[in-house]
């Protein structure tokens, strides 16, 4: 069989659990062969194990995002192991959740270094290693980009940080006949295994509330987005930059 | 003449010049006391936006800040409190914009850039939800570079994106507090003030002037004045029922 994505090379970071692990597996099965990125190596091998199973190819390599040293031997390593690089997914992230009052600046500094940081990272240390396959960037941010909810005040600027970045660095991807597409995919409201974090009491609150506000009347899984990331990373995406594709089930609207 | 904003107490970050400055002088010559900061508040910039404050009749201080650091923005507030007895509103205007392509910018330069625009706005505005009268206002400084790419804004347009999903978020928090404070952003296009030319120097100055009237559907450029009517109105009670929204004043270009 052949896939949408068949032998490119990708690199998805924070693969170790949830949207990133269902992206790695999605790209997998479509034929890519997946350096699966993050800083735990047992959620790694996990993600590894399960594409391997499903009869793809995949590689666990520790990284952590927010440290620009960890960057070239990660671009490095997808060339060793793979032989080059087409698909990078900044996908790593997590959320701090709090009223302002009770948020820090160091709390701030978190969210903007590992959730905005990361991706200029990975876009600045990948766009070299990609432009020899006019290869695509995709950028997980999220609804909270463009829309307010309690307690993301410092989440949501770091994932409207990433969007505002995708749609410079798509520009300046195009220049000198670059050919690099570089999009953002907005989940909303993703059952994965963040949600852990809440509780299961807070989580299904949550789930109850966000099903009630969303117009398809779900909540998403990391599936969905994977989905729209294998297209975006597919030549039929092939017109497509500096977009942002929400995958909310309308709940942004 | 009616003075929408007369008595309110009001402090105005980055004040010193350019968009800033243009917010002081306005919000002064409608009857507000204004507080105008920034690092040179006591230097030439300072003294010169209070002069001219002061010889139209108008009540201002200055007062040195460096609005990435806690301990300047306690200062400030106090003695705020100490000159004009209250807080209606504050403008979190500060900020810088560094431009370069992508394979110059640095991380250095994204975390200054985030710093300054960013952090400097998340400090003002907690410290404002705090201490702000009934009916305060909080007004941050965005930009369209927070809707638009554009090359050389890989650091400059996420600040400003991260300012206009700050505000929302901050307006939704600030909206279950009893005291019914409004957190608004204005996004200002191109303003044309001496410091683009200081900056750029005056030819990439000029031919940026040039290629934003030819975009912009009103064809002219902004001047500071057209943030600071703005400004005006969402510090006054008239702009009560606003809250939460991000202004875009750029003579249309980003239709």
């Amino acid at each position: 069989m052949t896939g949408r994505l068949q032998r490119k090379v990708a690199i998805v970071t924070g693969a170790t659990s949830g949207i990133g692990r269902g992206i790695a597996r999605a790209m997998a099965s479509e034929g890519a062969r997946v350096l699966v990125t993050g800083r735990t190596a047992e959620g790694g091998e996990t993600t590894c194990r399960m594409i391997r199973e499903a009869g793809g190819e995949a590689t666990y390599w520790r990284q952590d995002v927010t440290a620009e040293t960890d960057w070239s031997p990660t671009v490095a390593q997808a060339r060793r192991v793979y032989g080059g690089l087409d698909i990078l997914v900044n996908n790593a992230g997590f959320a701090v959740m709090k009223p302002i009052e009770s948020l820090s600046l160091e709390d701030v500094r978190f969210e903007l270094a590992i959730n905005f940081e990361s991706c200029f990272l990975g876009t600045k240390h990948g766009l070299a290693a990609l432009s020899d396959s006019g290869g695509v960037i995709l950028n997980t941010a999220s609804v909270a980009s463009i829309k307010g909810g309690l307690m993301s005040t410092a989440y949501a600027p770091s994932k409207a940080a990433m969007l505002a970045f995708t749609r410079a660095a798509a520009l300046e991807a195009r220049r000198d006949g670059g050919r690099v597409r570089v999009n953002a995919i907005l989940p909303g409201f993703i059952w994965g295994s963040q949600v852990a974090r809440f509780g299961e009491e807070r989580a299904n609150a949550l789930r109850t509330a966000t099903i009630a506000r969303t117009p398809l009347g779900r909540v998403g899984e990391p599936t969905d987005v994977a989905s729209m990331a294998v297209y975006l990373a597919s030549d039929a995406a092939k017109a497509i930059t500096g977009a942002a594709l929400f995958v909310d089930g309308g709940i942004g609207l | 003449m009616t003075s929408r904003v007369a008595g309110k107490s009001i402090i105005v970050t980055g004040s010193t010049w350019g968009i800033g400055r243009g917010c002081a002088l306005a919000l002064a010559g409608e009857g507000a006391r204004v507080v105008i900061t920034g690092p040179d508040a006591e230097d030439e910039p300072g003294r010169s936006a209070l002069a001219e404050i002061r010889s139209a009749g108008g009540e201002a201080i200055a007062l040195i800040q460096d609005v990435r650091e806690e301990a300047s923005w306690r200062h400030v507030l106090e003695r705020t409190q100490e000159a004009f007895g209250r807080i209606d509103a504050v403008i979190n205007n500060a900020g810088r914009a560094i431009l370069k392509p992508i394979e110059e910018m640095t991380l250095d330069d994204v975390r200054f850039e985030l710093t300054l625009n960013l952090e400097g706005c998340f400090l003002g505005t907690r410290f404002a939800l705090e201490r702000l009268n009934a009916g305060g206002v909080v007004l941050n400084m965005s930009s369209v570079a927070a809707l638009r790419g554009s090359v050389g804004s890989t650091a400059y347009g996420p600040s400003k994106a991260a300012i206009l999903a700050f505000t929302r978020a901050a307006a939704q928090e600030a909206i279950r507090d009893a005291r019914g404070i409004r957190v608004n952003a204005i996004l200002p296009g191109l303003i044309w003030g001496p410091t683009v030319v200081m900056k750029l120097g005056a030819e990439k100055a000029n031919a940026m002037r040039e290629q934003a009237i030819a975009r912009s559907p009103l064809k002219c450029v902004g001047d500071p004045a057209d943030i600071a009517h703005l400004a005006v109105f969402l510090c006054s009670d008239a702009a009560r029922g606003i809250n939460g929204a991000t202004l875009v004043v750029d003579g249309g270009a980003t239709i």
